[in-house]
């Protein structure tokens, strides 16, 4: 399997001091690059072991998503993560999968079909060099939320790793969203997110969170 | 709220951006707008060098120069810590490239407000609510000449609440605005991105109103 290096500013443009602070050193991308680019990116990310209820609002997210022209991010977990990347390309979409093992590793074992198809069709994308290398969840979760305009969250508890790409979202001043089924739990965790400016989306502001969705350029391709 | 604090108060503005309009120059202040909301260092150091050569015709020294301090105003949230602030980092470029004497970052949020994109109409929030749920930290030795400065104003409620929390601690201090970018909904599009101007921002009963 061939893969491309890249520094985190070459994807992304110059960083400023937040960004860089959790940004990976390095990031390794098999598969084709110009999806990266093609579109806004918004990551729908949750539990792995979601509910079917969950699943189905992941689902009606990431065909919304694609039909806006938003590419649908996530990082290729059983459950929700799953429900993301599959709807996308099944709606003729485009997704990116962040890993959090280097890229030739499959976690978890079932969805290697899955990082396959991703890694030949679409992009997949981890900041662990290689094999025997360190997986780490959180990490990635950071780094997903470093390469995406938006957050969704869809279902999770305080101790899933999305909470870590929550809190990291609100950090880099990016749009963080909890579904209202989830934030109507009242937890903890999610307050806290809300009371730092997470949102919570619902039919009456899903389409306020669809038109709110920006595309990023940097300032080298904004010349004044 | 007390009848001495300001109904209206001065602003200036270097961008405007339009928030559906569908020409390329629009979709393009989109971009911009984004971009200096999520702390783009190399547009900021633009759009202050575009400042400093503007500065005379647009009449900017009212509202920027080595004399005046430079207030961030905060964003709808309480700040995360070590989190990107926009509106700081505005502050800073300005203060380095001598249009600023100091950062003085005395305005902070304590309670979230809604944000505005994701608020009904009816539930936007207002003027009073922005000022109740803002505090000044109270500093030693504040210049006399005060600019609020923030990356994008709407109508322009968050500035006036922050106005008049920030005249209400300082009496004395001459009190402004200015904001990077303005937004122009209420116009089919943009033709150009960098339109600088000064005006006013007016109290309108609960709501604010932008001139221009």
């Amino acid at each position: 399997m061939s893969h491309v290096e890249l520094r985190p500013e070459e994807l992304l443009g110059p960083l400023n001091e937040v960004e860089r602070k959790n940004a990976p050193p390095k990031l390794y991308l098999a598969g084709n690059l110009a999806v990266f680019s093609a579109g806004p990116r918004v990551s729908i990310v949750g539990s792995r072991e979601a509910s079917a209820q969950g699943k189905q609002r992941a689902a009606r997210l990431a065909r919304a998503l694609v039909s806006r022209g938003v590419t649908v991010v996530s990082g290729l977990a059983e459950g929700i993560d799953t429900v993301a990347h599959v709807t996308a390309m099944e709606s003729g979409g485009r997704t990116i999968a962040v890993l959090g093992t280097p890229l030739d590793r499959y976690f978890p074992a079932e969805n290697r079909a899955l990082q396959e198809r991703i890694m030949r069709e679409q992009l997949a994308i981890s900041q662990f060099e290689r094999a025997g290398g360190p997986k780490n969840f959180p990490m990635r979760n950071r780094t997903m939320a470093l390469l995406c305009e938006a957050t969704v969250i869809v279902e999770a508890g305080e101790k899933s790793g999305t909470a870590h790409q929550g809190w990291e979202a609100l950090r880099l001043g990016r749009l963080l969203f909890f579904m209202e089924s989830l934030a109507s739990l009242k937890q903890e965790w999610t307050e806290k997110h809300i009371r730092y400016g997470a949102q919570v989306l619902s039919d009456a502001t899903f389409e306020a969170f669809l038109d709110s969705i920006p595309e990023r350029a940097s300032g080298e391709q904004l010349a004044l | 709220m007390a009848s001495s604090w300001p109904s209206e108060v001065p602003f200036a503005s270097l961008l405007i951006y339009s928030p559906k309009g569908s020409s390329e120059v629009s979709g393009k202040s989109r971009q911009v707008c984004y971009a200096i909301k999520r702390g783009d260092t190399q547009l900021l150091a633009q759009a202050v060098q575009v400042i400093a050569q503007v500065f005379q015709e647009s009449g900017f020294g009212a509202f920027l120069g080595p004399d005046v301090g430079l207030v961030p105003a905060p964003g709808s949230a309480p700040h995360v810590p070590g989190g990107l602030w926009p509106a700081e980092l505005i502050a800073r470029a300005l203060v380095k490239a001598k249009l600023g004497h100091e950062v003085v970052p005395c305005l902070r949020r304590t309670v979230a407000v809604p944000k505005s994109a994701f608020a009904p109409p009816g539930e936007r929030p207002t003027i009073h609510q922005h000022f109740e749920t803002l505090e000044v930290e109270r500093t030693l030795l504040v210049p006399s000449r005060l600019t609020i400065v923030d990356d994008v104003v709407t109508k322009g409620r968050t500035l006036l609440a922050c106005a008049r929390r920030l005249q209400d601690s300082n009496p004395n201090a001459d009190v402004r605005c200015f904001a990077m970018v303005r937004t122009m909904g209420l116009q089919p599009g943009v033709e150009a991105i960098v339109s600088a101007c000064q005006g006013r921002i007016r109290c309108a009963g609960a709501d604010a109103e932008r001139e221009p």
